[in-house]
């Protein structure tokens, strides 16, 4: 059957036609943004563990409770205390030890880069962002390394707290704060940003008492073990396990991935009713003009693959138009998931958000074409005669 | 043009369930028309005519008896051959004068060209020359909705000389018409038939009546000559 017929049925039957579109677009929307969250979730989960290193984060007695946010939406830990890395690096146990002091640009001047979490590093012990960058690109003197959410291209400046800084290298998007919205800036430098900011004016005075720190990143052999003896040796702090901070974002990851699923078969289930009960109003309201293709010589499997025909039609280009708005609303509420709900969440780039586009695209449309056959094919199978004088 | 050289029914009998029971439409009718031939059936409402224009043109299976569309039991034919075969020798003008909502007339009449696959400038040439022959060539961008009856009544038959048929089977095509329209429309039963169709007529009309027609009478389901 020629595609004129189609496109004609299409135009003058445009309540089903938009009927049809704004029932898959929709379906195929929520599935792509469940998908895009379920994924971007675990996606973040696995590549800021892999690029935190640490296997145990140490902070102020107290302020344990606050390391998921530090890490997941880059909070700042101000809670400072004196740095205990060299005792820490004595327990049995531990691998390496590196100290990180956090500050925020938020509380800086009036003209400064807006918010940023800066975090002095120690280049020297660092194992955190140093796998990551050229030599080169260490943060020493007034080079920086910024996270992927702060947008400033490598060689322009960055100014907080009334101190320029060049920004040496940028680092891939992982969906977590503490990695994103970050720049990262030599311990040194940052103690001494700290220690000028209560004698510059315009600049927003930071008390970090003389040789405190934020947190230690410690790496261990037995992380649980270590822990303990972290414990006992070094007075006035809290240990926290990377390994039961991953369990507690994996169970959030996992509670959105059942809840997407579940979003997804409801989306696929209510899509197909409404589809099926729109093809069969639609077939019902032409049912003289498809006995007249009946009667002029068009076969049953011919005219029900018409009517299919017309709904993979709407469908396809409805479903890519859901499916594409689902990929950018699962982009544009990123940062919701991030520092509202602390779920670190990396949608898929666009390599791999054009596969599952296309994914979606097809199932939506083949869910749609399949959904109509049942009424397709009793519309096609009813005696013309019948319909002609209906 | 396809070869059919006959439509015929044997002993065909038809019922239907309605809510007071079971109807009989049709009682062991026979009947038999040779291409060329103009046949008129007549009779009162409810005499079975057109449920026999229905089963003799292979749309609505009898209950009991046999079909024939030329050499060929129509209901031993899988659903896709008979509706090839219908949509290449016959033509229907049925009673609504029933066209596609959404196409133009001159898609309509070219509907049966379409629908066998024939490439679509031809058919569009073919369909215009057809409306052109009837004095429809004007209304060919028009829609169905925008026609009067005896508009609709020939573009029907517009649809018939566009594709050729070995018979036009019609139900009441001069119903409603005003004496002028009702003589475009015998006309254009008379070109087909002069082309060398078979014409089959159902009608209340005992106006309709040309030279050399073969008249039946059907009543209460039995079919008598006229």
């Amino acid at each position: 059957m020629g595609l004129r017929l189609l496109a004609e049925d299409l135009r003058h039957h445009a309540e089903t036609t938009v009927a049809l579109a704004v029932i898959v677009a929709a379906a195929a929307a929520l599935t792509t943004f469940s998908w895009s969250v379920s994924s971007g979730a675990a996606r973040a989960f696995t590549v800021g563990t892999e690029r935190l290193g640490a296997d145990l984060v140490v902070v102020k007695a107290g302020e344990g409770g606050d390391v998921r946010a530090a890490l997941v939406t880059g909070k700042p830990l101000t809670a400072y205390f004196a740095e205990p890395t060299e005792q820490i690096r004595g327990v049995e146990g531990v691998e390496a030890a590196t100290p990180q002091l956090f500050l925020s640009s938020a509380n800086a001047w009036c003209c400064d880069e807006g918010d940023v979490l800066i975090v002095g590093i120690d280049p020297e012990s660092d194992f955190v962002i140093t796998p990551w960058v050229l030599r080169g690109e260490l943060p020493v003197s007034d080079r920086i390394v910024t996270g992927a959410a702060v947008k400033r291209p490598v060689g322009l400046p960055l100014t907080f707290y009334g101190q320029r800084r060049i920004v040496a290298a940028n680092l891939a998007r992982t969906g977590w704060g503490y990695f994103d919205r970050a720049a990262f800036v030599s311990l040194a430098e940052v103690r001494k940003t700290a220690r000028e900011s209560l004698t510059r004016d315009k600049v927003v005075d930071v008390d970090v008492p003389e040789g405190s720190v934020s947190l230690v990143f410690v790496r261990a052999t037995d992380a649980a073990r270590a822990a303990e003896r972290i414990r006992a040796a070094v007075p006035g702090v809290d240990v926290v396990e990377i390994g039961g901070l991953g369990a507690g974002l994996r169970a959030t990851g996992t509670a959105a991935t059942r809840a997407a699923a579940v979003a997804v078969v409801l989306a696929a289930l209510v899509a197909a009713a409404l589809v099926a009960a729109v093809v069969a109003g639609s077939v019902f309201r032409r049912r003289r003009d498809l006995a007249l293709l009946r009667a002029l010589g068009m076969s049953a499997p011919a005219l029900a693959r018409t009517v299919v025909a017309e709904v993979a039609l709407v469908a396809a280009p409805a479903a890519l138009a859901g499916a594409s708005a689902g990929w950018a609303s699962a982009a544009l509420f990123a940062g919701w998931f991030t520092y509202r709900a602390q779920l670190p969440l990396l949608v898929p780039a666009v390599a791999a958000g054009g596969a599952m586009l296309a994914t979606v695209t097809a199932g939506a449309t083949l869910l749609a074409a399949a959904t109509a056959l049942v009424p397709a094919w009793r519309a096609a199978k009813c005696d013309p005669y019948v319909g002609l004088n209906a | 043009m396809s070869g059919l050289t006959r439509i015929a029914v044997e002993t065909v009998t038809h019922t239907w369930q309605g809510r007071s029971g079971e109807h009989i439409a049709l009682r062991d009718v026979s009947l038999s028309v040779a291409r060329g031939e103009f046949v008129r059936i007549s009779g009162p409402s409810g005499a079975g005519k057109t449920t026999l224009l229905t089963i003799l043109g292979g749309l609505t299976r009898p209950t009991e008896g046999r079909v024939f569309l030329g050499d060929e039991y129509a209901w031993a034919l899988s659903e896709t051959d008979l509706a090839a075969l219908r949509g290449q020798a016959l033509a229907f003008v049925f009673q609504q004068a029933d066209m596609v909502s959404s196409l133009s007339v001159l898609d309509n009449v070219a509907l049966p060209l379409t629908l066998r696959g024939c490439p679509s400038g031809g058919t569009r040439d073919r369909a215009l020359a057809a409306l052109e022959r009837l004095g429809l060539g004007s209304r060919a961008r028009a829609l169905p909705g925008e026609l009067s009856g005896g508009e609709r009544r020939r573009i029907a038959l517009a649809r018939a000389f566009a594709a050729d048929p070995s018979f036009v089977l019609a139900d009441e095509p001069t119903g409603d018409l005003d004496p002028a329209s009702a003589a475009g429309v015998v006309d254009a039963l008379l070109a087909l038939q002069a082309d060398g169709c078979g014409i089959v007529v159902v009608t209340h009309d005992s106006a309709l009546a040309v030279p050399g027609m073969r008249h039946l009478n059907l009543v209460e389901g039995r079919i008598s000559d006229g």
